[in-house]
């Protein structure tokens, strides 16, 4: 065997050394099953280890949630079957905080006094198959760039979907429907993309935009609100194809047909009136 | 702004014509069967008028053809009402053309 030969087995040797001494230091990443394997979603959220995944099986869990690192979060059977009831009305049902490239979906959140999913200085994190109800915000996306929140539904709350001092974040398909106040609320937020959403039946404006630019606001539907679209202090945003129709105009047709009916008795004894005349 | 005060006037000219013709089934007068065509050819003037300028701002095929379908039921409900049967079916035809102009009227309305 020549050197060459002696030193190429001897390298070869010596790499298969370090890569199985190294291998128990890379774990892949676990599942972790609520509750067989952890009995709540924060005593999973709290074995886990970064890029982990949480699986939840269906039932009420009556907790609040703090994530405070990448996870995927999922439910087992979509958002009616994993309800999330938040235990201190005053904090967040569930809070994603700091966060980076992180899922969750799937789950109802309510019962919060203040917000049923708050997404806090998070950036890239999917959000889909939320319906937060009954909280006084439902989806509160704060200080929070480049994530994805579709499929989402924000109804029976204070305020539906609030993105605050929020860039680079698309919402796609959500819908923010019979809230107490409005439906989108976008303040000092800029270069967001809204699509395909609903805000119907909130009680003041369907989807507002306060001190925020550059957004684009594309293909959403907001009827039935006593204002569709408001925009205050905000500039070079983009509204295409929206379809908008105030709570008031619905009473159009009741007015037009009141109208109609006296309109035809006045033709009618006009008419009666003028056939008098001729005989 | 004009197909929205048109669309509105079409409304309450259906809705007068199909009062006429309710009338019109119980007991026929000289006077009822005027009011009742003439509130009914205004209005479909008016679903022509409205159909034309829509048209003519976004000529999409599906557009057409919606348009066409109205005016069909429409032309169907004199069609009814020439040929005898209008005690019988007229009725139905009337509030399937109140039906069409709810849907000209919401898909008319200011935003």
């Amino acid at each position: 065997m020549g050197d060459i030969e002696k030193l190429k087995t001897r390298a070869f040797i010596f790499l298969s050394a370090f890569v199985f001494c190294l291998l128990p230091c890379v774990s892949a990443a676990r599942v972790i099953n609520v509750p067989s394997e952890a009995s709540s979603v924060q005593g999973a959220v709290e074995a886990a280890a970064p890029g982990d995944t949480v699986i939840v099986s269906d039932g009420t869990y009556v907790e609040n949630v703090l994530i405070g690192k990448s996870l995927v979060i999922r439910s087992k059977n979509g958002n009616s079957s994993a309800i999330i009831i938040a235990k201190d009305m005053g904090k967040a049902v569930v809070k994603i905080d700091g966060v980076q490239e992180g899922e969750f979906s799937g789950f109802t959140l309510k019962g919060s006094s203040l917000v049923g999913l708050h997404v806090h200085g998070a950036s890239g994190v999917k959000v889909s198959d939320i319906l937060a109800t009954g909280n006084y915000t439902g989806i509160f996306v704060e200080e929070s760039s480049g994530g994805v929140f579709s499929g989402n539904t924000a109804s029976g709350n204070t305020d539906g979907i609030v993105i605050q001092n929020s860039n680079d974040n698309v919402f796609e398909k959500n819908h923010a429907d019979s809230n107490a106040e409005k439906g989108f609320l976008l303040v000092s937020a800029s270069a967001n993309r809204l699509e395909n959403n609903t805000a119907d039946s909130n009680y003041w404006n369907g989807i507002t935009l306060w001190s925020s630019s550059s957004n684009v606001l594309r293909n959403n539907t907001a009827y039935k609100n006593t204002y569709g679209i408001v925009m205050s202090e905000s500039e070079n945003n983009e509204l295409e194809g929206n379809k908008v129709m105030r709570r008031l105009y619905f009473l159009l047709p009741v007015a037009l047909i009141y109208i109609g009916v006296i309109i035809y008795f006045i033709e009618r004894r006009l008419l009666l009136m003028y056939y008098a005349v001729k005989k | 702004m004009l197909v929205s005060v048109l669309s509105a006037i079409g409304f309450m000219l259906a809705v007068m014509s199909f009062m006429g013709g309710f009338r019109m089934v119980k007991k026929t007068d000289e006077h009822e069967t005027f009011m009742h065509r003439l509130n009914g050819y205004m209005t479909i003037a008016c679903y022509l008028t409205i159909a034309v300028l829509s048209i003519a701002k976004a000529p999409h095929a599906s557009s057409i053809a919606l348009w066409f379908l109205g005016l069909s039921l429409h032309g169907l409900k004199v069609f009814i009402a020439r040929i005898g049967l209008a005690v019988r079916y007229g009725g139905y035809f009337g509030a399937t053309l109140i039906i069409t102009w709810f849907v000209v009227i919401f898909t008319h309305l200011p935003s």
